[in-house]
C-alpha cells in the first residue's frame, strides 16, 4: 500500500511539472517560420510598405519573426511556433489590406469614368 | 510515515488539479477580449456576404483561444492564439472590402460599357437619320431639276408655239414687226372700221380671227391693243374714238378666246403718227389698231 501510494505522488508529481513547465524542448517550427517568411516576402512583394495600416501590420509580421527567432536560439521552440504563428497572420492581413488600397483606387477610377462617359466630358487621366 | 505520505500524495493532486483548471479568477486577457470583438464586428458586417467561409476561420480560431482559456486561463498560448484570431477576423474584412471594392469597379466599369453602347447607337441612329435626310434631299433635288428641266422645256415648246403662230400671221396678214416693247401686229383703221365708226366692219372679223388664233397662243404674255386716229377733227373726239375701237378689238379677240387678264386696250388718239397726216396715204397709215404681245419678265 505504501509503495502504491509512493508511486502514485511520483507519478502525479511528474505529470504536474510537465504541465507548469511545457515542452521546452519540443522540435524546432521550421515549417511555420517557413510560411511565415513566405507571408511576409508576399506582404512586402505587394507594397504593404506603401499602404499605411498594411505597413503597420508588416512591421509587426517583422518584429515577431525576429522575435521567434530569438526564442529559438533560446531553444523555447513551442512559444516560438506561436510567435510566428502571430507573425503569419499579421503578414497576410498586411498582404488583404494592401490589396484592398489597390481595389478601391481602380474603383475610383472605373467610377469617375462611368461618370464621365454618361455626362459626355471625357474623363481626366 | 504514513500521514507523511498521505499528506505529500494529496499536495501534489492539488497543484495538479490547479495545474489543469487554473485560476478560475484570472481576468480574460486583453487579446480575447479584442478577438471577441473583432469576430464579432467581422460576422455582422458585409464578410458575411463576401468572404463567409474567411468569418468561420476566423470563429474557429476565436474558439481555440476560447478553449485554451477555459483549459489554462493564464496561459500565454491564449493570448497568441486570439490575437491571431483577432487577425483572422480582421482579414476576412478587409478581403470583403476587396470584393466590394472590386465589385464596385466591375459594376462601374459595366456601366460605362453600357453607356458607350447607348452613344454609339444613338450616334448610329442619328447618321442613318442623316443618311436618310440626304438621301431624299438628293431626291428632291434630282425631283426638282427635272421639274425645271421639263418647265424650261414647257416654255420653249410655248415660246416655239407662239412664233410659229406669229410667223403664220406675218405670212398672212403681212404687218408683224418685232420692237423693244414686243412683238407688233399692225392693222389699218380702213380694213377695221367705217370712218369715225366704232364698230368692227364683217371683212375685219376674218382677219381678226386670225389675229386672235395667234394670240391665244402666246401664254404669259400681256397684250395691249392701242387704238390710233390722224389729226382731223379734235384730239378729245380722237381720243375718244381711238379708245372705243381698241375695246372693240378687245372685245372681239377676248370673244374668240383670247384670255381676258391678259389683254387690255389703249387709246392714244391722235399723239402717235406713224406717217405724216398731211397726206392722204399718210393720215390712212395713221388711222390704225396695234396689237403689242409684251416680253415675259425674265425670259
Amino acid at each position: 500500500m505504501r509503495s502504491i501510494l509512493g508511486w502514485a505522488a511520483f507519478g502525479l508529481s511528474a505529470v504536474g511539472v510537465m504541465g507548469i513547465a511545457g515542452c521546452a524542448s519540443s522540435q524546432v517550427p521550421n515549417a511555420r517560420m517557413a510560411s511565415s517568411e513566405a507571408a511576409i516576402r508576399a506582404a512586402q512583394e505587394t507594397g504593404s510598405k506603401n499602404v499605411p495600416q498594411a505597413a503597420l501590420h508588416l512591421k509587426l509580421a517583422e518584429e515577431q519573426l525576429q522575435s521567434a527567432k530569438a526564442l529559438i536560439r533560446d531553444n523555447d521552440n513551442k512559444r516560438a511556433e506561436y510567435v510566428l504563428m502571430r507573425a503569419q497572420a499579421d503578414a497576410e492581413l498586411a498582404i488583404a489590406l494592401s490589396h484592398v488600397a489597390v481595389s478601391n483606387v481602380q474603383a475610383g477610377t472605373a467610377v469617375d469614368e462611368a461618370r464621365a462617359v454618361r455626362s459626355g466630358t471625357p474623363p481626366t487621366p | 510515515m504514513k500521514l507523511f505520505r498521505t499528506k505529500t500524495a494529496v499536495t501534489m493532486t492539488g497543484l495538479l488539479a490547479l495545474s489543469v483548471v487554473g485560476c478560475a479568477s484570472t481576468p480574460t486577457p486583453q487579446e480575447l477580449l479584442d478577438a471577441r470583438s473583432a469576430y464579432q464586428h467581422a460576422q455582422s458586417g458585409p464578410a458575411m456576404q463576401y468572404t463567409p467561409d474567411q468569418v468561420h476561420e476566423a470563429k474557429v480560431a476565436l474558439d481555440k483561444a476560447e478553449q485554451s482559456y477555459v483549459d489554462d486561463p493564464g496561459d500565454q498560448k491564449t493570448k497568441d492564439l486570439a490575437y491571431v484570431a483577432q487577425r483572422r477576423a480582421e482579414l476576412a474584412e478587409a478581403n470583403a472590402a476587396n470584393s466590394q471594392a472590386q465589385s464596385v469597379k466591375g459594376q462601374a466599369e459595366n456601366d460605362t460599357k453600357q453607356t458607350t453602347k447607348g452613344q454609339l447607337a444613338q450616334t448610329r441612329g442619328q447618321l442613318a437619320l442623316t443618311g436618310a435626310q440626304l438621301g431624299s434631299t438628293t431626291q428632291a433635288l434630282a425631283g426638282s431639276q427635272q421639274q425645271l428641266e421639263s418647265e424650261k422645256k414647257a416654255h420653249a415648246d410655248a415660246d416655239k408655239r407662239a412664233k410659229d403662230a406669229m410667223d403664220r400671221l406675218a405670212m398672212s396678214i403681212g404687218a408683224v414687226k418685232q420692237e423693244p416693247r414686243g412683238m407688233v401686229i399692225t392693222l389699218s383703221g380702213s380694213v377695221l372700221f367705217a370712218s369715225n365708226k366704232d364698230a368692227l366692219l364683217p371683212a375685219a372679223q376674218e382677219r381678226l380671227g386670225q389675229v386672235a388664233d395667234a394670240l391665244k397662243t402666246q401664254d404669259d404674255h400681256k397684250i395691249v391693243v392701242e387704238g390710233h386716229t390722224d389729226s382731223q377733227g379734235s384730239a378729245a373726239s380722237n381720243q375718244g374714238l381711238s379708245e372705243r375701237r381698241a375695246q372693240s378689238v378687245v372685245s372681239f379677240l377676248v370673244s374668240r378666246g383670247v384670255p381676258q387678264n391678259q389683254i387690255r386696250a389703249e387709246g392714244l388718239g391722235l399723239n402717235r403718227p406713224v406717217a405724216d397726216n398731211g397726206s392722204p396715204e399718210g393720215r390712212a397709215n395713221n388711222r390704225r389698231v396695234e396689237i403689242i404681245v409684251q416680253p415675259v419678265e425674265g425670259r
